[in-house]
């Protein structure tokens, strides 16, 4: 479960839109990732850092007929899966 | 006397090759259509066969949960794509990365390029400052265009080189180029329209080749800390202009990047830089043809 504080695209992170969806690298690690479209929402998102909460109203939003309650979850488990893989960093 | 087909696991893979900077890389497959693909996209940039592969990716079809999968050899790393043609652009992009590296020996920038007459003018900004934008007006006016993206940069001898990758442009450039280039350039073989606008080699257009030139001025949009105010061209002193264009280089997080600022201070002594305002395509075009006028050595 994602803890509380702040989020934001990790420095070493390089990004590009292939299709409908975002390739992620990280320039350290060298590991790729792709992300769905609600996925690339989060990563604009994250541009600036952001809350649990401001993450999961930006989803909302952009796809309303996600209940909000579904729309923090799948925040949670995104960013738990890119803050392990180091593409998110994170301020308490 | 039959022949058997061979099957797809035994055959050996069709390869392409490209290198840039010293690093070799390759994509491999046993799908002739992805050959084809990648021989359209890395068309321009020849193989150094000097240069052992630093990566090598195959890109072949998916399971049924993805159309196309590209996986990295050296780690692993799988990514999954909805056509061979984005697993295809997702390499480029992967492979351009590999030129970020902070201990490569080469200099690489997050900028834009464009020259005449063997003399370039390298663009600096952050992202959306209108880089890609300007070069492209440039290249409308008659500029080689390096590169919107990446730049390979010898700051000794201030020679510029483009990046093995394609331009790209944002559907609000196709305004400035006009329907009927848009739509020549979408047909050109390597172009792909992407949700945000297309990506294309100018050389399909234009049928010059990426050109190779020296650095005579560098530009900053946008910079932090310029005059916002400024309704002109403002000459950036070298000592801040050192310090405004590293972040945009591969280098910039060294432990040691006090050579990495040694070097660039060496090649911004020697390379005037400017702000640019922002305005209207046509002056901003103006003000870099006239630059590169003012500054001829």
């Amino acid at each position: 479960m994602a803890q509380p504080g702040h989020y934001a695209q990790s420095a070493d992170a390089a990004a590009t839109v292939v299709g409908d969806r975002i390739v992620l690298y990280h320039r350290v690690t060298r590991t790729a990732v792709v992300l769905n479209p609600p996925g690339g929402v989060l990563w604009r998102e994250l541009a600036t850092s952001r809350t649990v909460s401001d993450l999961a109203a930006g989803l909302h939003r952009q796809f309303p007929s996600v209940p909000a309650d579904d729309a923090e979850r799948d925040v949670h488990a995104f960013l738990d899966d890119l803050v392990r893989h180091a593409f998110v960093s994170h301020q308490p | 006397m039959t022949s058997e087909p061979v099957p797809a696991a035994v055959r050996a893979p069709s390869v392409v090759r490209w290198s840039a900077a010293g690093l070799g890389f390759q994509l491999e497959s046993h799908d002739a259509a992805v050959h084809r693909r990648a021989g359209q996209v890395f068309r321009p940039w020849a193989a150094d066969p000097a240069c052992e592969p630093t990566a090598t990716w195959t890109v072949e079809p998916g399971d049924v949960s993805s159309a196309w999968t590209a996986r990295d050899t050296g780690t692993g790393a799988i990514t999954r794509h909805d056509s061979l043609t984005q697993a295809v652009t997702a390499v480029e992009f992967l492979a351009v990365q590999h030129l970020f590296d902070d201990h490569l020996g080469t200099l690489t920038a997050h900028a834009a390029c464009a020259a005449r007459d063997g003399r370039a003018v390298l663009i600096f900004g952050p992202s959306g400052a209108g880089k890609s934008t300007l070069a492209c007006a440039l290249w409308q006016r008659g500029f080689g265009l390096l590169g919107d993206d990446t730049i390979l940069l010898d700051a000794d001898t201030r020679t510029a080189r483009p990046a093995p990758r394609r331009v790209a442009l944002r559907d609000a450039t196709r305004a400035l180029l006009g329907d009927a280039l848009w739509r020549r350039l979408l047909d050109c073989p390597a172009s792909e329209p992407t949700r945000e606008g297309c990506l294309f080699h100018p050389d399909e257009l234009d049928g010059v080749p990426r050109p190779i030139a020296t650095v005579a001025a560098c530009v900053f949009l946008a910079r932090r800390g310029a005059a916002s105010a400024a309704d002109r061209c403002v000459s950036i002193p070298p000592g801040l202009a050192t310090l405004a264009m590293l972040p945009y280089f591969n280098q910039s997080r060294r432990p040691d990047r006090e050579a990495v600022i040694a070097q660039l201070g060496g090649f911004a002594a020697r390379t005037p830089a400017f702000d640019l305002p922002r305005g209207p395509l046509g002056t901003m075009t103006d003000a870099v043809a006239g630059i590169l006028a003012a500054v001829r050595e």
